[in-house]
């Protein structure tokens, strides 16, 4: 797909809360959206890294089979592309969700390749697709954008596991997850390990403490409202150590399953590398 | 009578007798030509028939599923999916053009053969003389399956080759397909380098310059008027050498407009295909049995060594996928040496590979402009190589890399293998040589689910080359698990003498690991708890020894061969000669399952495979050397003289060394060279 002329309109989607708007971007965010303005391709590739699979998702529902991997894959490189150009103009006062924003040109760039693709056929001109109304809701009767938001909170969560885990040293992280998020109880843990329960209690002990820490830098990192950071606090993330474990364990379940796009999507030699970033400035 | 009547005579009968000999030998000759004519004719009709035959059925073949192609062509333009219908018209287009080429060979070009006439390549009207390049191009016939021989038409097998035929179909697309000292076979799909793949056959004169003298060879060709530039040609020469001298490529030759090399050539299927196959075998959900997780873990250790090799030749992969892994023979190869590089190579790090089977960081490397002689490539293709093991666990590709999820059910030691493997750059296994070591060690366990992740050589700290090779550790000819294990078991030993007399116990081979986990830990509690655990482990230690003699008995009548291993450095107590009778191997023939360690199984890279064929009960293995020759190898590559050799083994235990017989589906045991104690 060529390069087009991407004008966001950030009102779409869900409204900031008012809160959102009085409260200043916490730092961690402006560093990270000043990175992003400085062409720093490590934070590009970790925006893709993170929000990549999200995004890819949400294009295949949107397209309701009629968008096969590769086009989700692609329209997610456009839409990073995009993102490129639009966060030059990225207005903090404005108090727009993080996710708002990645959802608007994302719906900008799908309805761009429905008008392209409705174009070279008859009938062109209307729409096959209603982004608006989106599928329906899903079986545990979650709306459309509520399951948007979710899987965009599961994805911060997510970077910040990765984080805990590049950063901790092999044994205790292996520990954790064995623990926490696989579910398996201290005693066999230590069986298989082959030390004691006190070990693998202090292992998970230490690694929650960091994923603690390292959750709320990148929730932060990417929330650009005060209403975005205390999704922590609603998702359970704040409470006792037996809460936090839990509800870390049922995002990862959910999120760390099967991937739901066919491995064909995979088989890509240069998918980060044939993103095109525009010249930065340009409009 | 005149005396020169009766030298007339003679002269006359030597003449004759002369005559005759060049009558006879005149006659010997024309029928031998006329014998050598009929065998060539009837060798060409032979062969022209099995060639109409194989080009009808791959005609018919591919007259059959065209119009499928097309109907799935126009039903994708409908539905407006237009890249897929794109795909699906070329496939039509492709088989049409199959069927043309069929015919024409099998009407014209193999009936004009058995007269010797060669005709000459005729360009099919379906596909322009100089077709489009680049993407647009035709795809290539599907002639002959690099992957997949199931999906392997028949001609070929049928086909038999001459160096003066021309080529089985005509150049069909204008490509440049033309190679000296090699006659084109087929093609294959070309992957995402915009190369032409192409297999075929050298030509004698060729064939015994190439190492290996192989009869096929897959040639990759990068021509600059077919798409190719020049970038791909530098990036794929630049490790040529290199990876001549490591085999992966035998022949190759840069030419003005085009670079070219020839590669093996490997039929079989990918490994995402067996992988598929064995999961949908069990059920969607129920993960491996031990028979196939036991057959797949070992093509993995076939792929890691073979990795490890590229590594100590100086080279990574960079493209480690299931898809690249081709499985023939029983072996598993990979194939596909386009991003192969020079580890201490100097330009800059490059993002190409495989999305899910390339390790994140080294993408964050190449975007911050890393050069690659400043990261350790090799660590990279053990993310993909982790990545490929989680593909086979689970049928699916890593879409969240070390946290994958495992979602079928799988043995424990191989999770942590995966996720040690795809850990974070600085955590995760640092040599090939570790992940080989602990996925040997798996397969040699009891079941893979008796290996726990504690057992691992690399949570042990044990040394790698314990289970690879002897030159570092002797230990390794036999006994590769308990050997592997010599770390814990100095680790056990530190711990005072009632620790150590338990967990010397603790380590008998033929224990559950369960058990040994357990002992294990027990050196942690407290002396009493400890000496507690060591009155039952030596009690359960003399049970399974009583059992490892019933083992040899069940032998005896020809069931079943359990191989134990002697330990090493055992002293003259009771429990060494226990374990030292637990080691007789009685002759016999039966089906043999080799527990834990095989003498020589770890001292000739080329036989430890074959090992472990054997003790998954695979057919096809090759025979594994003779004694004298083995140990002669083995002195070679411990650096030691074989009588030295040989003075180590007595003073360790061992028993000497033991050839396995291939007996068709059953396997002889048989000791050869025992060593005196």
């Amino acid at each position: 797909m060529g390069a087009r002329t991407c004008v966001v309109h950030l009102k779409t989607g869900p409204g900031p809360s008012q809160e959102g708007r009085d409260d200043a971007m916490h730092p961690i965010t402006t560093t990270f959206v000043d990175r992003l303005r400085n062409r720093d391709e490590s934070a590009w590739f970790e925006l893709w890294e993170t929000f990549g699979p999200v995004i890819r998702a949400h294009f295949a529902r949107w397209g309701r089979g009629a968008i096969g991997p590769e086009t989700a894959r692609d329209l997610t490189q456009e839409t990073l592309a995009q993102l490129a150009g639009a966060i030059e103009r990225f207005d903090p006062e404005r108090g727009v969700r993080f996710s708002t924003w990645l959802l608007s040109i994302a719906r900008h760039i799908f309805g761009d390749e429905v008008d392209r693709r409705m174009a070279g056929k008859r009938g062109g001109g209307r729409r096959a697709f209603s982004l608006d109304a989106g599928p329906p809701a899903s079986s545990d009767g979650v709306a459309p954008d509520d399951e948007y938001e979710r899987r965009i909170f599961r994805a911060k969560v997510m970077a910040a596991i990765r984080r805990v885990e590049s950063t901790s040293d092999f044994l205790g992280f292996q520990v954790w997850q064995t623990r926490v998020l696989d579910g398996v109880v201290g005693r066999e843990v230590a069986e298989r390990i082959g030390t004691s329960e006190p070990t693998v209690s202090r292992h998970v002990a230490r690694i929650r403490d960091r994923l603690r820490g390292e959750l709320a830098r990148t929730i932060s990192e990417y929330s650009f409202t005060e209403e975005e950071s205390r999704e922590a606090e609603r998702a359970g993330l704040a409470a006792s150590d037996s809460a936090f474990d839990a509800a870390i364990a049922e995002i990862y379940r959910v999120e760390a399953g099967a991937p739901s796009v066919s491995p064909d999507g995979a088989s890509d030699s240069k998918a980060w590398s044939s993103i095109r970033f525009p010249p930065r400035g340009a409009r | 009578m005149s005396p020169f009547g009766s030298d007339f005579g003679v002269i006359g009968t030597v003449l004759a007798i002369l005559l005759g000999l060049f009558l006879a030998g005149v006659a010997i000759m024309v029928l031998i030509v006329s014998v050598r004519f009929v065998a060539v004719a009837v060798g060409r009709i032979i062969a022209c028939a099995g060639g109409i035959v194989g080009d009808l059925i791959t005609a018919v073949v591919n007259l059959a599923v065209a119009p499928f192609s097309l109907a799935r062509a126009l039903v994708l333009l409908v539905i407006g999916r237009f890249r897929e219908a794109d795909r699906s018209a070329e496939r039509f287009q492709s088989r049409i053009v199959e069927v043309g080429m069929r015919l024409w060979s099998a009407v014209v070009q193999r009936p004009l053969r058995i007269a010797g006439v060669r005709v000459p390549p005729r360009r099919h009207s379906l596909v322009p003389a100089h077709g489009p390049v680049g993407p647009g191009a035709p795809p290539p016939p599907p002639l002959m399956a690099h992957r997949g021989a199931a999906t392997a038409p028949p001609p070929f097998a049928a086909s038999p080759r001459s160096t003066v035929d021309p080529p089985p179909w005509p150049n069909p697309a204008g490509f440049s397909n033309s190679f000296p000292g090699y006659e084109i076979e087929g093609r294959l799909p070309s992957g995402g380098s915009g190369a032409r793949l192409f297999v075929a056959a050298p030509e004698p004169a060729k064939q015994v310059l190439l190492p290996g003298t192989p009869s096929r060879v897959v040639i990759k060709s990068f021509a600059i008027g077919e798409g190719s530039t020049l970038p791909q040609i530098i990036r794929e020469s630049r490790s040529l050498d290199a990876a001549k001298s490591l085999g992966l490529v035998l022949d190759h030759a840069l030419e003005p407009h085009r670079f070219w090399y020839a590669m093996p050539h490997f039929v079989g299927p990918t490994l995402t295909e067996l992988v598929g196959q064995r999961h949908r075998a069990l059920g969607s959900s129920r993960g491996l049995d031990s028979r196939s997780l036991r057959e797949l873990v070992s093509l993995m250790a076939d792929v890691v060594e073979n990795l490890a090799k590229f590594h100590r030749g100086g080279l990574w992969h960079k493209d480690v996928k299931p898809d690249n892994i081709i499985v023939s023979a029983g072996r598993a190869h990979l194939i596909d040496v386009g991003l192969v590089t020079p580890l201490a190579s100097t330009f800059t790090l490059t993002t190409h590979g495989t999305e899910y089977f390339r390790d994140p960081e080294m993408v964050r490397q190449a975007l911050r402009g890393t050069k690659v002689h400043q990261v350790d490539g090799a660590r990279f293709d053990i993310y993909s190589a982790g990545a490929v093991l989680y593909s086979v666990l689970e049928n699916t590709f890593p879409a969240h890399g070390a946290l994958s999820r495992f979602e079928r059910p799988s043995p424990e030691s191989l999770r942590w293998i995966v996720r040690r493997a795809m850990a974070d750059y600085h955590r995760r296994y640092p040599t090939m040589d570790e992940m080989l070591a602990d996925l040997r060690f798996v397969l040699m366990a009891k079941s893979p689910d008796a290996a726990l992740p504690a057992q691992l050589p690399s949570m042990r700290g044990a040394d790698p080359a314990s289970m690879l090779e002897p030159r570092l550790e002797l230990n390794s000819i036999a006994g590769a698990a308990p050997r592997a294990a010599a770390g814990a078991v100095r680790d056990r030993d530190a711990g005072g003498p009632v620790r150590r007399f338990a967990s010397r116990w603790c380590g008998w081979g033929g224990r559950s690991a369960q058990t040994k986990g357990a002992c294990w830990k027990s050196t942690m509690w407290s002396p009493w708890a400890t000496a507690a655990v060591a009155v039952v482990a030596i009690a359960v230690g003399i049970l399974k020894s009583d059992r490892g003699s019933r083992s040899h008995e069940r032998n005896s009548s020809g069931n079943r061969a359990v191989v134990h291993a002697p330990a090493a450095g055992e002293s003259t107590s009771r429990a060494t000669r226990r374990r030292a009778e637990s080691t007789d191997l009685p002759e016999g023939s039966g089906p043999v399952l080799v527990e834990r360690s095989l003498m020589l199984s770890n001292t000739i890279p080329e036989s430890a495979e074959s090992a472990a064929m054997v003790a998954i009960g695979k057919k096809g293995w090759t025979p594994i050397v003779d004694d004298a020759e083995a140990l002669a190898a083995l002195a070679t590559l411990a650096g030691r003289e074989p009588e030295a050799i040989q003075a180590e083994l007595a003073r360790r235990g061992y028993r000497g060394l033991v050839r396995l017989e291939p007996r068709g589906e059953r396997v002889h045991v048989r000791p050869v060279s025992f060593i005196a104690r």
